[in-house]
C-alpha cells in the first residue's frame, strides 16, 4: 500500500525511490515490446538485408569462434558454427521460418476454434455435447507426444507442422468462443433479432465477435508464442523442422552436441527464442489490463 | 451495436460442460475451472411427477457415489476417444507394412505383408480388433526390442512419473510461496520482480534452459551430472527446469487468486480489528485460496503431460517415456509410439479424475453446513 | 463537562487514479465528545465513509491514498502513527462496523472465533479464555443459544443475524469510539430499527462516542446527537440534531430534507428533487461545489468557495448566504415548517 502523509507540507513517500523508478522505466518502455517483435518482422521479411553475411557460408578455417570474436569476413555477433558459418546471420535466416509457422498454425487453430466454439454454443444439444466431448477428449491427450507420433509417421515437414500444430490451439479458442456464445444467446435481445428474421449467421457473427475479439485478440498473442515454443521443441528433436530450412530450434538442436565447446551455439538463439515470446507475452499483458479496465 | 461484456465467461447458463477459458492463465492468471463434466449441475429434485424417482435421480447427481460413477463413466468414454483418435490417426498416416517390408519390396511383396498383419481388412474390423487386443493387454510388438509395446512403455512410465512429481512439488514451492507472498504485497518491488522472473520462465524454451541449466550446473560447476539416471543428484536438474517453467505459471495464478481475496469486505474487517497484515494473510486469506491453490497446482501437474516434461526427459537423457517416444520415433516404431501416446493419455485421464475428485470432495467438507 | 475524544480538522483524502488524483474528501473537520453521536449524511460518493476510512487507514491494496489533515484521537494524530501503532488501535479504541453483513464475515471461519480474535489480540488472553467473553457479547447483541452457535459460520445465520455479530466483533474491546458503516443499508426495515437500538444501547452501556454515517436522515433522527452534511466530498452543514430539522440552512440539506416524504402532511404533496447531477470529483470547479444546482445561488457561489460560515453555537454552514454579511434571502417554499 502507497500511503502519502503529507503534513505541513512534507510529502513523504514509503515506496523505494528505486521501486518507483523502475516502474517508471518499465511501464514507459513498454513499447520496446512491438519494437522488437517488428524487428523480428523485418528479419523475417528482409533476411538479406539484415545479415551480415551469408548465412549457409562454410568457412571451416573460421569455425567455432566465440561471440564478437572477428575473421576476416567481418565481426561475427554471435560467433561461429561448426562449419565456420556466421550464427548471428543464421539466426536472422531462421526468423521468417519460425515466424511464418508460429503465426499461421495460431491463425488457423484460431479460426478452427472459433467457429468450433460458435457452433458449439449457439444449437447446444448434441452438437455441444459431442464438440465438447472432442475438446474434452482432445485436452486429455498429451498432445506433444501425438505431434511426435504423427510427425514422425507422416515425415517431418513445414506443411505437417502446420496442420499439426493448431491441435495445440485451438480448444482455447473453441471454449471462450462457446461460453461467449451460450451468454449472447441466451439475452432477450437475440431473441428480439430472430424475431426479426435475422439469419443464424448473422446473429452470431454480428452479436458475439465483437465482444469477444478483444480477449481472442490477447489469447492469438499469447498463444504465437506457445506455438512458437511448441515447434522450437518439436523441432529440436528431431521431428520438426528439418534441414536445410531453419528454424531458431533447429539452431538449438544443432548446436547441442558442442554444448560444452561452443555454448553460444545453443544459448543465444535459445535467448533470442526466449525474449521475442518474453515480448508476446508482455505485450499481452498489457493489453488485458487495458481490456479488462476499459470493460 | 455491442454488449456490454461485464459478465464472466464462467457464468453461461446451463452450462453443460467446462465453461470458463483456461486460456488466460497462460500468462496473465484467471482461475482455471477445471472441466466440468457433461450434464454437471444438477438441478433441485423433480418431485412433481414422480416423487421417488425424482429424488433418486437427484440423488444419483449429487450424491458422492453418484458423482464418482458418473466421472469415471465420463473418463472411460474419452479415454475410448482418445484410443480411437490414436488409432485412426496412425492408421491414417502409417502402413506398418512399409516399416517390416525391406527397402526394395515391390509392391506386391508389399501387399503380401499387408495381408499376413491382417492390414487389407475393413477399417471398422481392423479398429475391433485392435481394441479387443488393448483390452486384453496386447498392444503390439516393438520390433525395435523385440518386445511388447506395453512392456517398454510401462517400464519408461515409473522414470516420467517420478519426475514429474518431483517437478510439481518443486514448482508448488516456488509457485505458492511466491504467489502468496506477491499476492499480499502487490505492486510490491517483490511483485514486480517475481511478475518478471516468472513471465520469462514462461516465454523461454523449457529445453533450452535445460541445457542452460547443464551447462552452468553440470559442465562449468560440475555439481550435478550432465544427463542421465544415476543417483539422486541426477534428478536435480531436470526437476528444477520442470519446476521453474511450471512454477511460473503457477505463480501468476497463485498471486491472482491471493490478490483477489485480499480485495474481499471481509478482509477490510479483520484488519480493523488489529490485526495485522501478516495474520490476516494467515489466518484469513490462506485459508479462503488454500482449495484454489491446490486446485491450480493439481491441474498443472496434469498439464505438465500435455508436453514440457517429454522434452526435458530427452535432453537429460531421462529414461521416461519422452525419451522411449524420441528413439521409437527416430526408428519409425508406431507400436511404441502408439501405446506411449495411450499411456500416458490414459493416466492424464486418471489424474484428471482423481484431481476432480479429491477438489469435490474438499470443496464439500469446506462448503458443507 | 463532555472532553473531545476526537478531533478531525481539514481532513483531505485524495485518489491517484490513472485519470488524475480523485479528491473524495475535500477539507472536513469535526469534533466528537466522549459518549457523543455524530451522523455524517450524503449521498454515495459524498465522501462520508472515506472520510472514517482515514481514520483507521483501511484502505484497499490498490489504493494509492494521499491524506492531510490531521485526525486528532485522546490528543494523538492518528495520522502521524506507523502502522504497527495503527494496529493497536483498530479494534480496540476505534471500532468498526460495516455495511454489509454477507461479505464482511470471513465465510469459513465461525463466527465464534471471529469475534474471538479481536479479544485475544488485544488483550493477550488465549482463545479458551476468551471464548467467555465472546459468549456474553453474543448474547448481549441478541444471538439466540451463543454457546451452541459460537461454532456455526457465517452463512448459518440471516442478514440481521450477521449484522449483530458484526456489531458483537466491533464492540468485543469495548472501544472508546465506533463507527458504523451504513450498518443497516442492506437489512430489512423491521431490523434496521433493531439494530439501530442495539447500537445505541450499546453506546450508552459502554460510553461510546459513535460515527454514524447513513443516507437516511431517519437514522440520523434515531441515534445521533450532531450532524455534518456532506456533498461531493465536501463539508456543507454541521449542526444539532434538532437544529436540523428545524432550521437547516444550507439549501443542499433543504434539498435533502425536502426529499422525505412526510406522513404528517393531510395533503398531498409532491418531492422536490435536486435539479442536476452531482459533480465529478477529479474536475476542480471554482466556487461551491453544489452552486449549479442550488436554487438560490448568487453570483458570489459561482466564484468563491465558502467557508464554514458559524450560525451559532455548533452549528455552521459552508454556504455564502450563511455569512452575516449576506443581505436576508427568504426562501421559496418550505411546507414543512407548518408542520411545526
Amino acid at each position: 500500500m502507497s500511503l502519502v502523509i503529507h503534513r505541513s507540507g512534507t510529502v513523504d513517500r514509503q515506496r523505494q525511490p528505486v521501486a518507483r523508478a523502475l516502474s517508471v522505466v518499465t511501464s514507459r518502455l513498454w513499447w520496446l515490446c512491438p519494437a522488437f517483435l517488428g524487428l523480428m518482422a523485418l528479419w523475417a521479411i528482409f533476411p538479406d538485408f539484415f545479415a551480415p553475411m551469408e548465412p549457409g557460408a562454410m568457412n571451416p578455417r573460421h569455425r567455432l569462434l566465440g561471440p564478437f570474436d572477428t575473421s576476416p569476413e567481418g565481426r561475427h555477433l554471435a560467433g561461429t558454427g561448426t562449419l565456420g558459418a556466421d550464427l548471428f546471420s543464421e539466426m536472422v535466416a531462421g526468423a521468417r521460418l519460425t515466424l511464418f509457422i508460429a503465426v499461421v498454425a495460431t491463425a488457423i487453430g484460431t479460426v478452427v476454434g472459433v467457429l468450433i466454439g460458435m457452433l458449439a454454443g449457439y444449437f447446444q444439444g448434441w452438437v455441444d455435447r459431442f464438440l465438447m466431448r472432442l475438446t474434452e477428449a482432445q485436452t486429455a491427450m498429451p498432445m506433444f507426444l501425438v505431434a511426435i507420433l504423427l510427425l514422425s509417421m507422416l515425415g517431418p515437414s513445414v506443411t505437417i507442422l502446420i496442420i499439426v500444430l493448431p491441435a495445440l490451439v485451438w480448444p482455447i479458442f473453441a471454449r471462450v468462443v462457446r461460453a461467449e456464445t451460450m451468454r449472447v444467446r441466451e439475452s432477450t435481445y437475440i431473441e428480439a433479432a430472430v424475431a426479426t428474421g435475422c439469419a443464424t449467421p448473422t446473429v452470431l457473427v454480428r452479436h458475439v465477435l465483437p465482444n469477444v475479439t478483444p480477449r481472442i485478440l490477447v489469447l492469438v498473442v499469447i498463444e504465437v508464442g506457445h506455438v512458437m515454443l511448441a515447434e522450437a521443441g518439436l523441432s529440436f528433436l528431431g521431428v520438426g523442422v528439418q534441414p536445410p530450412d531453419t528454424t531458431w530450434g533447429l539452431l538449438i538442436s544443432t548446436g547441442r552436441p558442442l554444448l560444452t565447446v561452443a555454448w553460444w551455439l545453443t544459448i543465444l538463439p535459445g535467448v533470442l527464442l526466449g525474449v521475442t515470446v518474453l515480448c508476446l507475452n508482455l505485450l499481452a499483458r498489457r493489453f488485458e489490463t487495458r481490456a479488462g479496465a476499459a470493460g | 451495436m455491442t454488449l456490454r461484456n461485464d459478465v464472466s465467461s464462467d457464468t453461461a447458463p446451463a452450462a453443460p460442460l467446462d465453461t470458463s477459458d483456461d486460456s488466460s492463465p497462460s500468462v496473465t492468471g484467471g482461475v482455471p475451472d477445471p472441466s466440468a463434466g457433461v450434464g454437471d449441475a444438477p438441478e433441485p429434485p423433480d418431485t412433481t411427477s414422480d416423487p421417488v424417482r425424482g429424488r433418486m435421480a437427484w440423488a444419483a447427481q449429487t450424491s458422492i457415489p453418484g458423482i464418482v460413477l458418473r466421472r469415471v463413466r465420463d473418463g472411460v468414454i474419452t479415454l475410448f476417444l482418445v484410443i480411437a483418435v490414436i488409432f485412426t490417426l496412425t492408421d491414417l498416416v502409417g502402413d506398418p507394412a512399409l516399416v517390416y517390408a525391406p527397402v526394395d519390396a515391390s509392391a506386391e511383396e508389399i501387399a503380401r505383408i499387408e495381408r499376413a498383419f491382417g492390414l487389407d481388412r475393413p477399417f471398422p474390423e481392423r479398429f475391433v480388433d485392435y481394441f479387443t487386443n488393448i483390452v486384453q493387454g496386447d498392444f503390439g510388438r516393438s520390433y525395435w526390442q523385440n518386445r511388447p509395446a506395453l512392456d517398454a512403455v510401462l517400464e519408461a512410465l515409473p522414470s516420467t512419473i517420478m519426475l514429474t512429481l518431483a517437478g510439481i512439488v518443486g514448482a508448488a514451492l516456488f509457485g505458492v510461496g511466491a504467489g502468496v507472498l506477491a499476492g499480499a504485497r502487490p505492486n510490491s518491488r517483490f511483485d514486480k520482480i517475481s511478475n518478471f522472473f516468472s513471465v520469462s520462465a514462461l516465454s523461454v524454451p523449457n529445453f533450452w534452459l535445460g541445457l542452460l541449466l547443464i551447462f552452468v550446473f553440470a559442465v562449468r560447476l560440475g555439481w550435478f551430472p550432465t544427463s542421465g539416471k544415476f543417483g539422486w543428484s541426477s534428478i536435480v536438474l531436470p526437476a528444477v527446469t520442470i519446476a521453474i517453467v511450471h512454477g511460473g505459471r503457477i505463480y501468476l495464478l497463485v498471486r491472482s487468486a491471493t490478490v483477489e481475496e485480499m480485495s474481499k469486505p471481509y478482509v477490510r474487517v479483520a484488519r480493523s480489528k488489529g490485526l495485522s497484515s501478516n495474520r490476516v494473510l494467515r489466518r484469513h486469506v490462506l485459508r479462503n485460496t488454500g482449495l484454489t491453490t491446490a486446485t491450480i497446482t493439481g491441474w498443472e501437474y496434469v498439464r505438465m503431460w500435455g508436453g514440457a516434461v517429454f522434452a526435458i526427459e530427452y535432453v537429460f537423457a531421462w529414461p521416461g517415456i519422452g525419451t522411449l517416444m524420441i528413439n521409437a520415433a527416430d526408428r519409425q516404431d508406431f507400436f511404441v509410439l502408439q501405446t506411449a501416446v495411450i499411456i500416458a493419455g490414459a493416466f492424464v485421464i486418471v489424474s484428471n479424475l482423481v484431481i476432480d475428485l479429491m477438489y469435490r470432495a474438499i470443496d464439500r467438507r469446506i462448503g458443507a453446513a | 463537562m463532555n472532553e473531545t475524544l476526537l478531533e478531525v480538522r481539514d481532513l483531505r483524502v485524495g485518489f491517484r487514479t490513472r485519470r488524475g488524483l480523485v479528491q473524495a474528501v475535500d477539507g472536513v473537520s469535526y469534533s466528537l465528545g466522549r459518549g457523543e453521536a455524530l451522523g455524517i449524511v450524503g449521498e454515495s460518493g459524498s465522501g462520508k465513509t472515506v472520510s472514517s476510512l482515514a481514520m483507521l487507514r483501511l484502505f484497499g491494496l490498490f489504493d494509492h491514498v494521499e491524506i492531510s489533515g490531521e485526525i486528532i484521537f485522546e490528543g494523538r494524530d492518528l495520522l502521524a502513527l506507523s502502522e504497527r501503532k495503527m494496529q493497536s488501535i483498530r479494534g480496540k479504541e476505534i471500532g468498526m462496523v460495516f455495511q454489509d453483513p454477507l461479505t464482511s464475515l470471513n465465510p469459513v471461519m465461525s463466527v465464534g472465533d471471529q469475534v474471538a480474535e479481536s479479544i485475544v489480540m488485544h488483550t493477550g488472553r488465549t482463545p479458551a479464555q476468551a471464548r467467555e467473553r465472546v459468549v456474553e457479547l453474543l448474547e448481549r447483541v441478541g444471538i439466540p443459544d451463543p454457546e451452541q452457535r459460537y461454532h456455526d459460520r457465517p452463512h448459518s445465520f440471516s442478514g440481521g443475524m450477521r449484522q449483530r455479530i458484526m456489531v458483537a466483533i466491533a464492540v468485543a474491546c469495548e472501544p472508546k469510539l465506533l463507527i458504523a458503516d451504513e450498518p443497516t443499508t442492506a437489512l430489512d426495515v423491521t431490523v434496521q430499527a433493531q439494530i439501530l437500538k442495539l447500537l445505541d444501547d450499546l453506546r450508552r452501556e459502554m460510553g461510546m462516542a459513535m460515527v454514524m454515517i447513513t443516507h437516511d436522515f431517519g437514522v440520523v433522527a434515531a441515534t445521533c446527537d450532531k450532524v455534518l452534511v456532506m456533498y461531493a466530498a465536501q463539508p456543507m452543514e454541521e449542526c444539532s440534531v434538532e437544529h436540523l430539522f428545524q432550521r437547516a440552512n444550507h439549501p443542499y440539506t433543504d434539498g435533502l430534507l425536502r426529499l422525505v416524504p412526510r406522513f404528517e402532511r393531510r395533503q398531498h404533496h409532491r418531492l422536490h428533487p435536486i435539479e442536476g447531477q452531482p459533480p465529478e470529483l477529479t474536475i476542480e470547479q471554482p466556487g461551491c461545489v453544489f452552486a449549479p444546482r442550488c436554487e438560490v445561488a448568487t453570483d458570489i457561489c459561482h466564484i468563491e468557495r465558502p467557508a464554514m460560515f458559524r450560525l451559532g453555537p455548533g452549528h455552521a454552514s459552508a454556504c455564502h448566504l450563511a455569512d452575516e454579511r449576506a443581505a436576508r434571502v427568504t426562501v421559496p417554499d418550505r411546507p414543512w415548517e407548518e408542520i411545526r
